[in-house]
């Protein structure tokens, strides 16, 4: 194509924290990316590797720099949403591909597939209490405001990117506020999550705290 | 000024037909090669029909001896080879740098057929529809796609300049697309669906001013299925203008322009053909077929003669907007096809008829399809209201439109809704 010089947006995009329309830069996408590349090394993906991704599409603020990281990491992905009509692609996608990890299972995906549809996947990771309680390996993928965390193998809280962001316990809810320059600041934005933090060593051997949801 | 800067790629979108003709028999001779070598399902088509890459030295040879493939071919190939690209993929996805993904066909009539990708960010082709709609840089332009199948929706967006707002297509999203149409007033949308113009309708039917909510769209993109007229006056009606838009033959997508007649195919990237569903005879310009694709540009997945069971009406008429690219209809699938008393039906057939009865004005209806060939024509149609009489009005409707006097069946039309994905429902059931 004969390209056509126009200006880049400063604004990456627009998706959802929350009930919150959230903007995001292209240099916030590209930071966020960082954290991702670390995240999908931690569900066990590598070079050559495959994560299947499940969601809604105002969640492109959390998934983009997830599928970003799988190319940094040369492996490959492959999406399906997170509805109830289109969970039987997810049922499908994990059956045709077998994926090493499959990210964002809902309560509407395992409520809509067979109970045995996850059963070869290595590794699960859900974004609600009853795909958690549904599939015994699952793992948490948390959006905590406009970042994500994700459970290691040892399923003891959801590590997030310490070095990016503070959550912090504020009365009974998890707040999180930006510790690198965003477009849109967190300044203790209260992530609808309850719980608490986590600081001590993880067995896996990673450094990033960690947040346990009760 | 958006009349004044109407084209994207002006060189290209007006290129002169003979100059357009050439530069499609130039990549084809180009691409065959690749997708031979590569393309494990291509090579076994051609190697039975005897033919090689060095046998097709003109478009001419290439209408003459390339062999067609459908998806059964594909998924034959899939369940026999254990091949889950159905022998299609013509790249290594792992190989280092490539950005891979495989994204998947909406799986209308069976498994998703997988669409292997490797790419890098920037705008695709569809910056030539999205500049059409008058979308310009420093615009907000919501993403409201019913399935989310990778980033290059919205790396088109940014391409083009505009920033995405990401939205969830379902209906009751409506009233957090309204805050963010009043925020950010977004000049674009891709896409609006038939079942979202229903919630539209009972949003404005609440006394919302849904013209007022979407005052700042300059242009709408209507996916998923056929638009009926019905539908359009009723969307018109808020002042907004749609733009149809349509896959073509799992080797892209064609958009409306602002003529609204037709759906422009990029044909530097794509060669149609247009066939007779049951021969391998062209039709004449214009007339119903089934469309046949070969993509030009697409080196990962390079579907060659692929018979999409799509029926449409296709055009290479130069259109009043100045584009030479061909236009076209689509018209329903060709599994999809009924015979009554010798006579093809589609569901767009009948569709006005369907929408013209107040009752069921939201055409929503299914045709009863249990075998092809039918002694009558069997719909179950959706209301909104139950009135005395209204079986007969709506046979009525269709045997005044059509010349074929259905059997209808009335159901509520929650219950057809309820059926489908959040863009359309299934128009064609076997019971």
């Amino acid at each position: 194509m004969t390209a056509r010089a126009v200006p880049v947006p400063k604004v990456w995009g627009i998706g959802l924290v929350g009930a919150e329309a959230w903007r995001v830069s292209p240099e916030d996408v590209a930071d966020e990316t960082e954290s991702a590349v670390e995240h999908l090394r931690l569900l066990g993906i590598r070079e050559g590797g495959l994560v299947l991704i499940v969601s809604r599409l105002a969640e492109t603020i959390h998934v983009a720099p997830l599928e970003l990281a799988a190319g940094r990491l040369d492996a490959r992905w492959s999406s399906c949403d997170a509805t109830e009509g289109d969970a039987f692609r997810t049922a499908s996608l994990i059956r045709q591909l077998r994926p090493d990890a499959v990210i964002g299972i809902t309560e509407t995906i395992v409520g809509a597939v067979t109970a045995d549809a996850f059963d070869d996947v290595p590794v699960i990771a859900v974004t609600d209490r009853v795909a958690r309680d549904a599939i015994p390996t699952a793992r948490w993928w948390l959006r905590v405001g406009p970042t994500s965390a994700f459970e290691c193998e040892e399923r003891n809280g959801a590590h997030y990117d310490g070095t990016r962001w503070l959550v912090e316990q504020l009365a009974d809810e998890l707040v999180v506020s930006n510790l690198r320059n965003r477009l849109s600041p967190a300044r203790q934005l209260p992530t609808g999550l309850r719980g608490r933090v986590l600081d001590d060593a993880c067995p896996c051997g990673s450094s990033w705290p960690r947040v346990e949801v009760s | 000024m958006i009349e004044a800067d109407r084209y994207w790629e002006p060189d290209v979108e007006c290129l002169p037909r003979p100059e357009l003709d050439a530069l499609q028999e130039q990549k084809l001779l180009e691409l065959l090669p690749w997708a031979y070598e590569r393309a494990p399902l291509i090579r076994h088509a051609w190697d039975a029909a005897g033919v090689t890459p060095d046998d097709i030295d003109s478009m001419e040879a290439f209408r003459e001896q390339v062999p067609f493939i459908d998806k059964d071919a594909m998924r034959h190939f899939r369940d026999d080879r254990g091949d889950p690209y159905g022998g299609m993929l013509a790249i290594d996805l792992s190989t280092p740098g490539v950005f891979g993904a495989i994204f998947s066909t909406s799986g209308t009539t069976g498994d998703p057929t997988l669409a292997p990708f490797a790419g890098r960010e920037g705008p695709t082709i569809l910056a030539r529809e999205f500049w059409e709609l008058g979308v310009r840089p420093g615009d907000a332009f919501v993403e409201m796609l019913f399935t989310y199948r990778g980033p290059a929706i919205h790396w088109t967006m940014r391409g083009i300049g505009a920033t995405p707002i990401f939205v969830d297509h379902d209906p009751a999203e409506l009233p957090r697309l309204f805050e963010l149409s009043r925020e950010f007033e977004p000049t674009g949308w891709y896409n609006l669906s038939g079942p979202l113009v229903i919630a539209l309708q009972q949003l404005a039917e609440s006394g919302i001013d849904v013209g007022k909510a979407l005052s700042s769209y300059r242009g709408i993109v209507y996916a998923g299925e056929p638009l009926g007229p019905r539908a359009r006056r009723l969307v018109d009606s808020w002042g907004l203008e749609l733009f149809n838009h349509t896959g073509v033959g799992d080797v892209g997508a064609a958009t409306e322009c602002r003529e609204h007649d037709g759906c422009h195919v990029w044909e530097d990237t794509a060669l149609i053909e247009v066939l007779d569903p049951d021969g391998d005879e062209p039709v004449a310009d214009g007339e119903r077929g089934e469309l046949v694709s070969t993509t030009l540009m697409n080196l990962v997945s390079p579907l060659v003669r692929y018979r999409s069971d799509d029926l449409v009406r296709f055009t290479r008429e130069p259109c009043a907007c100045g584009r030479t690219h061909g236009r076209v209809w689509p018209m329903g699938r060709k599994s999809d096809e009924v015979v009554v008393d010798g006579r093809s039906v589609l569901p767009i057939d009948v569709w006005p008829a369907i929408e013209d009865v107040p009752e069921t004005a939201a055409g929503l209806f299914q045709m009863v399809r249990p075998t092809r060939e039918l002694d009558r024509l069997r719909l179950r149609v959706g209301y909104a209201r139950l009135e005395p009489g209204l079986r007969g009005r709506v046979e009525d409707a269709v045997e005044a439109h059509f010349g074929l006097r259905p059997e209808v069946e009335l159901v509520e039309q929650e219950v057809l809704l309820r059926q489908g994905p959040p863009h359309k429902i299934p128009r064609v059931v076997k019971t």
